[in-house]
């Protein structure tokens, strides 16, 4: 975790930018289901 | 609103960009109060449910004050009967099915398991003096925060105070705000579409299962659905919980509040002790400061020579309460009491160990590679077995157990 830690803080817009690719792949995932997701826990 | 859904993310951006524009404290504090009631009003359904979280809390915190002036037990047990009994109704426990009217109050709160957590960690805190500087705007915060309100995780009163005397950003720098909204995004991953789809297959093997046991099966067609369920539901549960987790943990750094973390790599657990603090970690903490250690307390003092073996009775009792809040059927008293059997016989072979080859082989026994490969396999076996009580009422969760004895038998 410190090695991708030390990478991220050297190329922090490269952490930006796949953060932002996992931005685009979580809102089609959230468009493409029906209902918002379900948190189990919430129900106790 | 629910948190991971889109609505929520696009909020935390926007709130978490304002955020860090508010220049004093007082206004960041009055910015985060609006988001948590902001969030509070998409939950609460009625002018009902307003005025019972408004007593519950209310009294709550009046009775803590009470008891961070005048410390009395008796007070405390008083107002806990109370807040107890007010807090099965409101969760409607079926065994108060036999008051039918009192099953039919319309009030709907959600988080009220993990108000009362904190409720009573505040209100004994008080009592012993460590719940200090206790005043209603910041109990309020406390109590409704948006990041806990509705599953925790259950944050001391203590380490609140601590984030909200600051209330600043946590993560600071461009890569460690990409990393906080990494931990988010992934969050959802796991919650949406990882959990989602291990409850999905669940689901699906649940309904074959039930759908083979209707006839004569044998071993070997029940067999892989059956392990499917086993695994299956575990996996769910992880995904789901701890991609929350991600979601409000960052969330929260976003705006200043510090959370404790909830899971450390729970399924390498060696034991159902080590467990539960690997696990859901602030209710494991809460059972043993809030429930076992006091109810251990009172009986070694009652009986030093022998309260060793009272332990045992306590780690029951504390786990079948625990389980017992999970829901108001039975099924979880079933979980609370496997986890209870889990915990004693962990610490009936500690001490059979110690007693036989004493203490250092103990330490010595802990180290052994094999021994810990082997441990970390039964307590997520054992974990597995137990969440088979979880998923729904007891009848639904006995079905795969009893189409695969009746598999079983020649």
């Amino acid at each position: 975790m410190n090695k991708i830690d030390d990478f991220g803080r050297r190329h922090p817009r490269l952490a930006l930018a796949l953060t932002m690719a996992v931005a685009v792949v979580v809102t089609l995932i959230l468009l493409g289901q029906s209902q918002a997701p379900v948190v189990l826990y919430r129900a106790f | 609103m629910t948190v991971g859904s889109l609505e929520f993310l696009a909020l935390l951006l926007l709130a978490s960009a304002l955020f860090s524009l508010v220049p004093t404290l007082r206004l960041r504090r009055a910015f985060l109060a609006v988001c948590s009631a902001g969030f509070l009003w998409t939950l609460i359904p009625n002018v009902a449910s307003w005025i019972a979280l408004a007593m519950f809390i209310l009294s709550g915190y009046a009775v803590a004050k009470l008891l961070r002036k005048w410390p009395s037990l008796a007070l405390l047990w008083a107002y806990l009967v109370i807040l107890l009994a007010a807090f099965l109704v409101l969760k409607k426990y079926s065994f108060l099915g036999f008051f039918p009217v009192l099953l039919s109050i319309p009030i709907t709160i959600v988080g009220l398991s993990y108000m009362l957590f904190r409720q009573i960690h505040v209100l004994v805190d008080s009592m012993q003096g460590e719940a200090k500087h206790l005043t209603l705007w910041d109990y309020c915060n406390y109590q409704l925060n948006l990041f806990t309100l509705s599953a925790g995780p259950i944050q001391r009163f203590q380490d609140f105070q601590q984030s909200w005397a600051q209330l600043t950003p946590i993560p600071v720098g461009l890569y460690e705000l990409s990393k906080t909204w990494l931990r988010i995004l992934i969050g959802v991953i796991k919650i949406a579409a990882i959990g989602a789809g291990f409850l999905f297959a669940y689901t699906k093997s649940y309904s074959r299962l039930i759908e083979i046991g209707s006839g004569h099966p044998t071993l070997f067609v029940v067999l892989p659905w059956f392990i499917a369920l086993f695994y299956l539901y575990p996996l769910y549960i992880y995904a789901n919980f701890s991609g929350y987790c991600d979601i409000v943990i960052g969330g929260a750094a976003l705006l200043g509040i510090s959370l404790p973390e909830n899971f450390i790599k729970p399924y390498l657990s060696r034991n159902v002790i080590d467990f539960w603090t690997r696990f859901h970690r602030t209710l494991g903490f809460w059972i043993r400061d809030y429930l076992f250690t006091p109810l251990y307390k009172v009986v070694a003092e009652q009986d030093p020579a022998t309260a060793k073996s009272y332990a045992f009775g306590c780690y029951f009792i504390a786990f079948i309460l625990a389980g017992v809040w999970h829901g108001s059927t039975s099924n979880f008293a079933v979980y609370g009491l496997i986890h209870g059997f889990g915990a004693s016989a962990t610490k009936l072979w500690e001490t059979y160990l110690v007693r036989t080859r004493g203490r250092p082989y103990l330490k010595e026994y802990l180290q052994i590679r094999w021994v810990r490969v082997v441990a970390i396999a039964v307590t997520l076996h054992f974990y597995a077995f137990s969440i088979l009580f979880f998923p729904g009422p007891l009848d639904k969760c006995l079905a795969p157990i009893r189409i695969l004895v009746r598999a079983l038998k020649p």
